[in-house]
């Protein structure tokens, strides 16, 4: 009986355990600055398409995207905006000429991103898997 | 002689190549400044006789526009779209030079931002990107909802542009995303005695508001209002009457991601009220749309749209309708091209589709290309 609840009560911890997205081969970064050490997809995909601008203690969050050609960026468009490529360039056309926001800037490849994010407090930006992390912080993206 | 002209002139190039380093780029998309805009190309024929269209199928050098977006700081932001409308000449007094919106904006925080200059109303889901044609499926905004002046009414449901103050913000919660504007602005001056963006012409202000709400991340539900008094005159004097005008719309948007399907239907009410002494009748007015397309392959996307317009509830036989069909092709490189078939249909006593002009079919075509 003891072991049943045990292992009942280790299930309901596992559960309530922040699930991290599967987000292929892709890796969530940020300047050493940022206090967070994860972020909510739905929050990420907020700081992304710049509805929201500044992490928990107040700092001003600095987005930085990558071109639509590499890989990468199609598999965080998918997994983490959950959008497609063609539905978040209608967003950001939208956006662009109504006046709501401008988008992040856009970097040609991971180096590109990762000396941005380097450089800039308080940025957040994503690169393959297999890239060298060094000077940047890795945070974890978790499901809603 | 001409090596010293040819010297000299290097010499200045060279001067002002020097004197602008590092400085900000004047096109460019970084961060603190950036350019986007597009140009767009139309074509329209009438294909019967009569009727309110082009009976010449004219090419419409139709839009040149600019979008400057400068972030002075993290949180004051400035932004302008100016644009040249019909291959603008004004020398011959041809075409249109504008600016479409001008303000500065500051953010205290997400949810609160204040924002002042000349600006697109916050209304419905058109107004603000009435003039961006990258920005919409179809070859024209529609006119029941936003450009009723062209499908039989005299007047706007709203004025397009507005010289305000607004506060605006945008969220997450329980019940989904969010965003909101609320603002007073000077209102419109229909006489045209004054420049409504500089001085109003009386001491009434006009109110005007947004909410929308996406319950699913798909689904957006949206309501809007505007409200204003305008200015009676007499022989351009002030008669100190006013006339009272309300707008207030509802608005739906729905996708779907597999297959890639939509639809988006918006509805806007107008109450016109003149005072009892111009002796001018009150009107109210009903106009809604209702639209349909399907995207193949992120590229192709085959729409149709509904439109419908009451002009004057009172009034028979002046309701106008608008049926469209066509296809939007995104060709890559920022370059889209769309292709329509428009069938009018109107009342007799429509204001704009007078008898023997009230039905009639138009093809309409533009090229894009977006920056």
């Amino acid at each position: 009986m003891t072991r049943t609840i045990r292992r009942l009560l280790v299930g309901l911890a596992l559960l309530s355990l922040p699930t991290l997205v599967t987000a292929g081969d892709l890796v969530l970064i940020a300047h050493p600055s940022v206090k967070a050490t994860s972020v909510p997809r739905s929050q990420a995909a907020r700081f992304f398409l710049r509805q929201a601008t500044t992490w928990p203690d107040g700092e001003h969050v600095k987005p930085v995207d990558q071109v639509r050609t590499t890989s990468v960026r199609q598999d965080f468009t998918r997994v983490v905006l959950k959008r497609t490529l063609a539905e978040v360039e209608s967003f950001w056309t939208q956006a662009i000429f109504s006046g709501r926001a401008v988008p992040p800037p856009q970097k040609k490849n991971d180096d590109e991103v990762l000396a941005y994010v380097r450089d800039t407090p308080g940025a957040i930006g994503y690169v393959d898997a297999s890239a060298s992390l060094d000077g940047v912080k890795k945070l974890t993206l978790e499901e809603d | 002689m001409q090596n010293f002209l040819r010297l000299c002139f290097a010499g200045v190039v060279l001067l002002g190549a020097w004197s602008a380093r590092g400085e900000v780029p004047i096109v460019g998309s970084g961060e603190s400044f950036r350019i986007d805009g597009y140009f767009s190309l139309e074509f329209e024929r009438q294909l019967e006789k009569k009727g309110r269209g082009d009976p010449n199928g004219s090419i419409d050098a139709d839009l040149f526009d600019l979008v400057l977006n400068w972030s002075a700081s993290d949180n004051l932001r400035l932004a302008a779209d100016v644009t040249w409308e019909h291959g603008a000449a004004t020398e011959d007094g041809r075409g249109n030079v504008g600016v479409e919106y001008a303000w500065a904006e500051y953010a205290f925080t997400d949810w609160a931002r204040i924002r002042g200059g000349k600006m697109f109303t916050p209304f419905g889901i058109y107004n603000e990107i009435h003039t961006a044609k990258p920005a919409f499926l179809t070859v024209k905004e529609p006119f029941s909802t936003n450009k009723t002046d062209k499908f039989g009414m005299e007047h706007r449901l709203y004025p397009r542009w507005t010289a305000a103050v607004v506060l605006l913000g945008n969220g997450a919660s329980g019940i989904g995303d969010w965003d909101y504007v609320v603002g007073i602005g000077n209102g419109d001056n229909e006489a045209g005695t004054a420049n409504p963006f500089e001085e109003d012409d009386n001491k009434q202000k006009a109110f005007m508001g947004r909410i929308r709400l996406a319950p699913l991340p798909r689904l957006q539900l949206g309501g809007s209002f505007y409200s204003d008094q305008i200015t009676e005159y007499a022989a351009d004097e002030d008669t100190g009457k006013r006339t009272a005008l309300l707008a207030y719309g509802g608005q739906l948007s729905w996708s779907l991601a597999s297959p890639a399907v939509g639809i988006e239907l918006e509805y806007v009410g107008g109450d016109r009220r003149p005072s009892s002494a111009s002796g001018l009748p009150r009107v109210k007015s009903n106009g809604a749309t209702a639209m349909v397309w399907w995207t193949l392959a992120e590229r192709i996307t085959p729409y149709a749209r509904f439109e419908w317009l009451d002009p004057d509830t009172e009034q028979s036989r002046d309701q106008a309708t608008l049926v469209l069909g066509g296809l939007n092709v995104k060709a890559g490189g920022g370059l889209v091209l769309k292709a329509e078939y428009d069938v009018y249909r109107a009342g007799s006593a429509n204001g704009r589709f007078s008898e023997g002009r009230n039905k009639f079919s138009e093809i309409k075509a533009a090229a894009v290309l977006g920056f």
